[in-house]
């Protein structure tokens, strides 16, 4: 109980400070844990990643969307098509893990599960350098 | 699911909104998965179904914002 607290402490602690991008690598781990053959990949998990890479993406979108109307600085394409090199990986990561957990292939669908965590903290923070805040204190 | 579980499930949502509302967008997706998000939460399980209702919709926002620029 006392780590689930020092843990909530310390990710407000770090949304607070503003902190950087290598900050917010961090702070999407402590947020989904790392999956185990102890600590499995179930339909309830699934979903908690899916809807964290639905908020990331409505983030990212927003970005995109207020970028193509000029609204902000002239560097945000160049920034986009940098994060883009990233989130296009996201898709197939996904598409495996859906089918791995739907199988009960716990083996996979730990594998994929944690690269998929590690590649949403690689996001944030690459958007995090371009300025954006996609969801990394959530 | 514990009170405190369902106000961050909350919390999250609204910030979400808070930026699409802050970036001129219509808030309704963000209070879509505010409402999903909740609704899953206290139901405790998830059925392929309701895993599925979600997908289609992410796998669009994926698309949309991959397409060149």
């Amino acid at each position: 109980m006392h780590r689930i607290a020092l843990s909530l402490v310390l990710v407000a602690s770090l949304a607070l400070a503003g902190c950087g991008p290598q900050l917010q690598a961090l702070q999407t781990a402590v947020k989904f844990g790392t999956a185990s053959i102890a600590n499995p990949v179930t339909k309830e998990r699934l979903r908690t990643i899916e809807d964290a890479v639905t908020v990331l993406f409505v983030g990212l979108n927003t970005w995109r969307d207020l970028c193509e109307a000029g609204a902000i600085n002239e560097t945000c394409k160049q920034q986009i098509r940098t994060v883009q090199i990233y989130t296009i990986q996201v898709k197939p990561y996904l598409f495996q893990l859906r089918r791995f957990v739907r199988q009960n292939d716990q083996v996979n669908a730990v594998v994929v599960f944690n690269q998929l965590t590690d590649l949403i903290g690689t996001i944030r923070a690459k958007g995090a350098e371009g300025g954006q805040n996609l969801g990394g204190g959530l | 699911m514990n009170a405190m579980a369902i106000l961050a499930l909350i919390a999250k949502g609204l910030t979400v909104a808070d930026v699409m509302i802050s970036a001129g967008k219509s808030a309704a997706p963000a209070l879509k998965i505010v409402k999903r998000l909740v609704s899953g939460g206290i139901a405790g399980t998830v059925t392929d179904e309701q895993l599925e209702q979600g997908e289609a919709d992410l796998d669009g926002l994926i698309d949309r914002f991959n397409a060149p620029i």
